[in-house]
């Protein structure tokens, strides 16, 4: 989906909920910014410096941690490979962000030795995330990560995402589960076919605007 | 047959599979890094005996250096003669379709057989011996220390590979890259460093293959064929895409292959592995060691 006139912040610390319907655009403006998809038009600037020319290796490495749609793990690498091989960094200091991780997702700890591909859904995404998270980002990137999993694990993993802005990172949260977006985001804005149509504050969002925008994308289509 | 001809059969098959398996082993790391068959592999192999050949007098006899010394060096030239390959054969092709990739690395593997035919000519040639003496004999087993030199090498080889993959920080980053290069390189890693790597490293066991084989079996330009068979061979028994599988499909091909002709003859010996091959492709196609799963959710 080619996404279309659309201005887009986020801050240090603060969550933006992307929604929108299947298709709208969410995951190709995710794409976009981790410099997966090529521009035809306009700009992405990450602190004050535009990424024109900055291909998708160094995105990451000047700080932008991208958690794609269906967690795409490396599957027959294990949980600690895994994580290793995406920081590049002295090998004690990636013992130390594992350990940091670990913190942050006590799961982490016990399935550092298992093999991706012998993972459960909710297991695979929190390694998705802590793989996105090593080279501890000043920015990330979430593609549905409440995709396939059970509410249960839901509850576990918003609040850790959570936790991550309140420590300083900016996340961009790409869902199609609105009420799960909303509960933890400071900001929502919502995607149709491309455009922009509506960027609020949370707090100050009626939910019945919202509601009515979202059914109007399902009438629409 | 007595217990002791076996063995020493055995010991033989072991030596040829190990040489094998260094063949297969280049090929598997290239079909996970690139995601296509080198169809050049053989002749990547042949390349390497004829290096060999070329080197030899320059740490041989004319400098009394061992010629063990001869596998870091081609296997140093061959790394080399890998990086510029992928640049040439495999990088400007990979994003067309796939069959592009195949095409180019028959046609850089013709190039390479041709060039090997106008520098050293058409006839066999042996390749210079690892180390010299007369051997080991235990009882009635022999064993010649160039048979012992190639195991020992193949094992050191082998193993080398597997740690330098599983354990180090470029090897879990070259992984990455094979499984899925567009999230490796959302990760900060270049995948086309550990592409170029990939090849490096698959074209130096091709080339250190090529100077095991090259003392006992000889090497022509036309081998090349013959070697990408033996590799494709492993890697079908072996499980396709497993390291671990094509050494193990490598050594039981050099096993069957040495055991088939001491009882029968060479080419009934190559007639009946390429029927264990149909039969694998129709029985097991995923060989002993089936692949992992892709993904589970």
């Amino acid at each position: 989906m080619a996404v279309r006139n659309l201005t887009l912040h986020v801050a240090p610390g603060e969550i933006v909920a992307l929604i929108g319907l299947n298709g709208a655009g969410k995951s190709s403006l995710l794409r976009a910014a981790m410099g997966l998809e090529t521009l035809t038009d306009g700009e992405i600037l990450f602190r004050d410096q535009s990424l024109s020319g900055t291909d998708t290796p160094d995105r990451a490495r000047l700080g932008i941690g991208y958690c794609p749609e269906g967690r795409r793990l490396f599957p027959g690498m294990s949980v600690s490979d895994t994580l290793h091989a995406a920081m590049q960094a002295p090998h004690a200091d990636r013992l130390k962000r594992i350990a940091e991780l670990g913190a942050l997702f006590p799961l982490l700890g016990t399935i550092l030795d298992r093999e991706s591909w012998s993972l459960s859904g909710g297991q695979q995404q929190v390694v998705a995330i802590a793989r996105a998270l090593m080279q501890n980002p000043d920015i990330l990137l979430l593609d549905e990560p409440s995709l396939g999993l059970a509410p249960v694990i839901c509850q576990e993993l918003f609040p850790a995402i959570r936790r991550l802005a309140d420590d300083g990172a900016a996340v961009l949260l790409a869902e199609q589960s609105t009420a799960t977006a909303l509960a933890v985001a400071d900001r929502v804005a919502v995607l149709h076919r491309g455009t922009l149509v509506l960027t609020e504050a949370v707090a100050t969002l009626s939910h019945d605007r919202l509601k009515t925008i979202l059914l109007s994308e399902g009438e629409q289509r | 047959m007595t217990a002791i001809a076996f063995t020493q059969i055995l010991l033989n098959g072991l030596a040829l599979g190990a040489a094998y398996a260094l063949i297969a082993l280049g090929f598997v790391i290239v079909l996970n890094a690139a995601g296509a068959v080198n169809f050049a592999q053989g002749e990547l192999v042949m390349a390497g005996g004829f290096v060999s050949i070329a080197v030899a007098p320059l740490i041989g006899e004319a400098t009394a250096l061992p010629g063990l010394l001869l596998l870091p060096l081609v296997m140093g030239l061959m790394g080399l003669m890998g990086a510029g390959f992928a640049w040439i054969a495999y990088f400007p092709v990979r994003k067309r379709h796939q069959v592009a990739v195949f095409v180019s690395t028959i046609a850089a593997g013709l190039v390479l057989q041709h060039l090997a035919n106008a520098l050293f000519g058409a006839a066999p040639r042996a390749g210079p011996p690892l180390i010299s003496g007369n051997g080991l004999t235990v009882g009635a087993l022999s064993i010649s220390l160039q048979q012992i030199a190639v195991m020992v090498c193949a094992a050191v080889l082998i193993s080398g590979t597997g740690l330098f993959l599983g354990r180090t920080q470029t090897g879990r980053q070259m992984r990455a890259v094979a499984q899925d290069p567009e999230m490796a390189a959302a990760i900060g890693i270049r995948p086309k460093r550990m592409i170029t790597l990939s090849f490096a490293l698959a074209i130096a066991l091709a080339g250190a293959a090529g100077l095991l084989l090259s003392n006992q079996f000889f090497v022509s330009p036309n081998d090349g064929g013959l070697f990408m068979l033996k590799a494709y061979i492993a890697v079908t028994i072996g499980g396709w895409g497993r390291l671990d599988g094509a050494v193990i499909g490598a050594l039981l091909i050099g096993i069957f292959e040495t055991l088939v002709a001491a009882l029968t003859s060479y080419l009934v010996a190559e007639a009946l592995l390429y029927a264990l091959l149909l039969i694998m492709l129709v029985f097991r196609p995923s060989g002993l060691l089936p692949e992992r799963a892709r993904a589970r959710v």
